[in-house]
């Protein structure tokens, strides 16, 4: 009987034994801890694997084709000043996408791009690790008078 | 003694031996069924209506979500009716690729039924052995188009992914694999005699009652009606295929008598089908184009200039899929139909749920390989807020009135 009370007790106080599983939990030598574990390695993705989706700023130019053709409304065109001139830009809600890669193969400027990255859990879909382009959009945004803020609002 | 007192008997709308929300009340006499009344319109999703809000390519998207085993055949049905309309020309190599994956997906998803109706009988042994051979083809799938379910492979007038060298290798070795393995897959579902006691002779289908209900697919074939889409009106590259012929029990020498276990061989002996006309692509695969290479944004711009109303039919895993669509000067079709499989081969439950036992029941209702979210259709709701059913006659004239309607504004 009192040794399980002092099990109890020993166990409310005992670091956790699994990681957290959001990719920002993961320490940072994740191919080291796996095999301390013994635990099977990732294998790797095949060619072509539609992962999570890159985009570059500066080769954008804000024509919008890719918000026109998202079946799933993930891409948001948001009032940008680039250069001392106003243009748009492009914000990927990855918390939406289907990973159909057609804004991909539409962009004439090869500003998205598909990576082979998946893990990408977490807690909010509307942390910046779930949207791509979230740190140009608070740098180059043209706030407006009386505007709300989207990310904030949830579906 | 003989019990001359019938009680009702409901399962449903949620039940763990669906694996969709459907309600059935049936009528019992002790242990055996004597009647069923079948209760759809839990789950529905108001897809077509969600269409006419998006334009031509977002909803290839929209349609691939219509049935998670489907999720080719529903896009490939949109795509034919489309390219119907337009007279689009789609290039020799795409319809190959198209077809390979077709065969793909039902390759796919009889083994994904086997194991289901597997487990309906409580044979949870064979359904972990299917599900595990099965994971060969979900790989190759996924190296093919990138997913495992929802392949986004397909686009108005070809495909968007290509088949190089590599995906040509893990095909013939995926085959290869299946190959070695169809002889004892076929003896374990076909001849193990636990699965010929729980099937033979339960769940009856007549031909003359699977006609007279238009049943499709595996279930009218069971029956012994030889009717496949893919022999009687062929698309892609299934005309390039001269021994195609539609599947029935006689290829292993039974005459079919329509039952669960009929429906199961002629499944067995599809999956052998999807091989070899796999194989036939792999080996007459053309060079060339795969799509018609003009992109989603001009191919958007070219149909809205377009009228008129078109309708694409494909044999998906379950059986017939037909689209229909009409066009009139917009970036979305005007209307769009939806007719899957399941709700043709509803109907069909009504005589197979007759004079079986309760413990048939979940096989019985598995055998058809429902897919209840792709069948719903009665939900009204007014716009007060209220939601009410309304009457076959009242559906009826609704129906016909918005199809005037639509027909009107298509023809001025």
């Amino acid at each position: 009987m009192l040794g399980m009370v002092y099990k109890v007790v020993e166990q409310l106080f005992a670091k956790k034994s699994t990681n957290y599983f959001p990719s920002k939990y993961i320490l940072e030598d994740t191919a080291t801890t796996l095999n301390k574990g013994a635990i099977h390695p990732p294998i790797a993705v095949k060619e072509g694997f539609r992962g999570r989706l890159e985009y570059n700023v500066e080769t954008c130019t804000g024509c919008g084709l890719c918000s026109k053709v998202c079946p799933a409304n993930a891409i948001e065109l948001y009032p940008a000043l680039i250069n001392d001139k106003k243009t748009k830009r492009i914000v990927i809600y990855l918390s939406r996408c289907t990973y159909c890669q057609e804004c991909v193969t539409i962009c004439p400027k090869n500003s998205i791009q598909i990576t082979s990255h998946f893990c990408m859990a977490d807690y909010n879909k509307y942390n910046a690790s779930l949207v791509v382009g979230f740190e140009h959009r608070q740098k180059f945004e043209i706030k407006e008078e009386g505007s709300t803020d989207v990310q904030k609002e949830g579906d | 003694m003989k019990s001359d007192i019938t009680y009702p008997l409901n399962i449903g709308p949620v039940h763990p031996a669906f694996k969709e929300p459907i309600k059935f009340t049936f009528r019992i006499e002790g242990e055996k069924v004597v009647g069923a009344d079948i209760d759809f319109g839990y789950t529905h999703r108001a897809i077509e209506r969600i269409a006419q809000e998006r334009n031509f390519i977002q909803i290839i998207y929209l349609l691939e979500r219509v049935c998670g085993i489907c999720s080719f055949s529903h896009p490939m049905a949109y795509c034919l009716a489309i390219e119907d309309v337009a007279g689009i020309e789609v290039p020799p190599r795409a319809r190959y690729i198209r077809t390979i994956v077709g065969e793909l997906e039902r390759l796919h998803s009889h083994l994904l039924w086997t194991g289901v109706a597997a487990h309906e009988i409580g044979f949870d042994t064979l359904f972990m052995y299917t599900w595990n051979i099965r994971e060969k083809v979900l790989d190759c799938l996924e190296e093919l188009t990138g997913n495992r379910i929802n392949y986004a492979m397909l686009t108005i007038g070809g495909v968007r992914r290509d088949i190089t060298p590599d995906n040509a290798q893990t095909i013939h070795q995926m085959l290869e694999y299946y190959e070695e393995l169809y002889n004892r897959t076929s003896e374990i579902l076909l001849d193990d005699l636990t699965l010929r006691a729980r099937t033979e002779g339960v769940g009856v289908l007549t031909t003359e009652q699977a006609e007279r209900l238009c049943a499709v697919g595996p279930t009218a074939r069971g029956s012994g009606l030889m009717k496949d889409v893919r022999v009687d009106y062929p698309v892609n590259a299934y005309y390039e295929i001269p021994w195609l012929k539609p599947i029935s029990p006689r290829d292993i020498g039974k005459e079919p008598i329509g039952d669960v276990y009929d429906r199961m061989a002629v499944r067995v002996l599809e999956i052998q089908q999807a091989i070899k006309i796999i194989q036939f692509c792999m080996e007459n695969l053309p060079q060339g184009d795969i799509n018609t290479g003009s992109g989603a944004v001009k191919m958007i711009n070219t149909l809205k200039k377009l009228e008129g109303e078109g309708i694409g039919r494909y044999e998906a895993p379950r059986g017939e899929v037909c689209h229909y669509v009409i066009l009139d000067n917009q970036e979305h079709p005007v209307q769009i139909k939806v007719k899957a499989p399941t709700y043709s081969n509803g109907f069909a439950w009504a005589p197979m749920l007759t004079n079986i036992e309760i413990a048939d029941i979940p096989i019985v209702i598995a055998s058809i390989d429902p897919c209840v979210a792709c069948a719903d259709r009665m939900t009204y709701v007014q716009t007060d807020g209220s939601s009410t059913t309304i009457s076959w006659e009242e559906l009826h004239a609704k129906s016909i009135q918005k199809y005037k309607g639509a027909r009107k504004r298509c023809m001025k």
